[in-house]
């Protein structure tokens, strides 16, 4: 026991979440990815034992394997309790048994690195549904509860813990692998992991959704595991590293959206001061070796539009030519019509309001835009600009109609207002 | 012998693990935190002389010549012991009043407070 000091009591922040995590996965690893319910369990037991163990007299030297050996143990009693354990063929189960037995001497770190490389490939399998995949990353990967998964995704938890059911029961059905694909295969299979990491740190990134502090914590866990993506030899790739620069050049300004109140800010009324300029380094750093290999993704499109934005010292010395060139580019990519409808910004910043609102009549299928508020919002914007103020209150009012979060409608009610402070065109 | 004017006091931690079961990793190591602060607090005043986990389970034996031997309290139990604290302390209330800080409460245990016996006859 390290029970001297005044740290007696202290592990890295997130230690439970983290440590835990990396538990599940050194289990299934030696498990097998069927019995992922049985390794989640005996590690929150475990945790469960490491807080009342160590609230008395501190924490032990070697946390870690303290919490291994614990969760070991109980999964050793587990399968012993289990019928099925002992009509398996019996060298499985000796082998199985000898393992969980053992001391833990595997806790190399690229032991466990390669555990948890391993278990994304599992969580962001693309036979399971996309909403399961963040969910069970959340659950799985980085030690989130139902409850706190919940939160994040402005959904129930009993929703949650169906979704997580649903995932562990498909794993067992395909009986899919605890391992990193074949190099055949792997490019494909890492864009998916990638793909869900975006998810998961949008989720935490919308403005407007969720608690605040849950929020950020998505962001920084989507940050940690395209970090670990990027430093494994197994998946380094251009791509990773430009999604990591993405993620920090984005999370630099995560605080400086909303004010004191609560109330969204729209990027000329932030404070530029307030961005975390070590994050923004960071990204940019990351964005320049994420050019080597001629690699060029969407994420690499999207992390240098962030890149301007962040690089520009006040919301005037914007490069939105760099911009509009940037979204060309990344339309031309995606298709899709909410790529369209953001490019229309930097349509109107180069070209002006008119041609913003031109394009977006113009933006085909509108279907999926007519529902979307910040489509209208935009257009109430854009014909604010021209001084066209009863057309630019119609937009406002149809956006207000269509957000669902109140911090949303605040934000819209806002520019209505000041339209009607305008007198009438 | 000489009158010291502190006697010691044991807190019995009971129940402290039948609320935890719902815990999230995050909550948890949060509550640690704050146990540990409250524990590392009274050490450094010279107030907390002791502290000890028990684990869970164990075996209770009883009966004529030791004869049953049962299972414990189950470790969820909210009369389930998970370890004490040793404190000094001038009267019961004082100790009591030092028990009642406990962030522990806000976490579903109960302490009993109890005065080591002295064998010294003055």
């Amino acid at each position: 026991m390290s029970g001297s000091g005044d740290s007696a009591g202290e592990v890295a922040a997130h230690f439970f979440r983290h440590e835990g995590a990396q538990v599940v996965a050194a289990l299934t690893a030696h498990l097998g990815t069927h019995r992922l319910q049985l390794a989640e369990d005996v590690v929150q037991e475990a945790l469960l034992r490491a807080l009342q163990t160590w609230s008395y007299r501190g924490v032990p030297d070697n946390p870690a394997a303290w919490l291994t050996q614990v969760a070991k143990n109980l999964a050793l009693n587990a399968l012993q309790r289990e019928q099925r354990w002992h009509e398996k063929a019996a060298g499985i189960a000796a082998e199985h048994a000898r393992w969980l037995a053992a001391p833990p001497a595997d806790l190399a770190p690229e032991t466990f690195a390669d555990d948890t490389l391993r278990m994304m490939f599992v969580c962001c399998h693309p036979e399971l549904a996309a909403d399961s995949q963040t969910a069970l990353a959340l659950r799985t990967l980085c030690g989130f509860s139902p409850a706190e998964i919940a939160a994040a995704f402005l959904t129930s938890e009993a929703a949650i813990a169906k979704r997580l059911v649903r995932a562990r029961q498909r794993i067992r059905e395909l009986a899919l692998p605890f391992a990193v694909p074949d190099p055949a295969g792997l490019s494909a299979r890492l864009d998916g992991v990638l793909h869900t990491l975006y998810l998961l740190f949008n989720e935490g990134y919308k403005a407007s959704a969720g608690d605040r502090l849950v929020r950020e914590e998505l962001c920084q866990e989507a940050i940690r595991l395209v970090t670990f993506v990027t430093q494994h030899p197994a998946t380094q790739t251009p791509r990773a590293r430009a999604l990591l620069a993405l993620m920090q050049l984005n999370a630099a300004r995560l605080d400086t959206r909303t004010d004191a109140a609560g109330n969204l800010l729209r990027l000329h009324e932030q404070d530029r001061t307030a961005w975390d300029q070590t994050l923004i380094q960071r990204g940019i750093l990351n964005l320049r070796l994420a050019a080597q290999g001629g690699d060029l993704s969407v994420y690499h499109l999207e992390a240098g539009i962030a890149a301007a934005h962040c690089l520009a010292a006040e919301a005037a010395a914007t490069d939105w030519p760099r911009i509009l060139q940037l979204y060309d580019q990344l339309l031309a990519r995606t298709g899709s019509p909410v790529t369209a409808m953001n490019r229309a910004v930097a349509v109107a910043r180069v070209h002006g309001p008119q041609a913003g609102l031109d394009l977006l009549d113009r933006i085909q299928p509108r279907s999926v835009l007519a529902g979307n508020h910040l489509y209208h919002s935009l257009r109430g914007a854009f014909a604010a600009e021209l001084g066209q103020t009863t057309a630019a209150v119609a937009h406002f009012r149809q956006a207000a109609k269509l957000a669902l979060l109140p911090a949303e409608r605040d934000f819209i009610a806002r520019r209505i207002k000041e339209c009607e402070a305008v007198k009438p065109s | 012998m000489k009158k010291t004017l502190t006697n010691q006091y044991m807190f019995l931690v009971r129940g402290a693990g039948c609320d935890a079961g719902s815990l999230s990793p995050e909550q948890m190591q949060t509550q640690m935190r704050e146990v540990y602060a409250w524990i590392d607090g009274l050490t450094k005043q010279g107030v907390m002389t002791a502290a000890q986990p028990l684990t869970p389970g164990g075996k209770m034996v009883s009966g004529k010549n030791g004869g049953v031997i049962s299972d414990c309290i189950a470790a969820e139990s909210k009369e389930a012991v998970g370890g004490f604290f040793i404190v000094n302390a001038s009267s019961l209330e004082a100790a009591v009043n030092i028990a009642r800080t406990a962030p522990a409460f806000n976490h579903g245990a109960r302490l009993e407070v109890r005065q080591l016996a002295s064998l010294d006859c003055d």
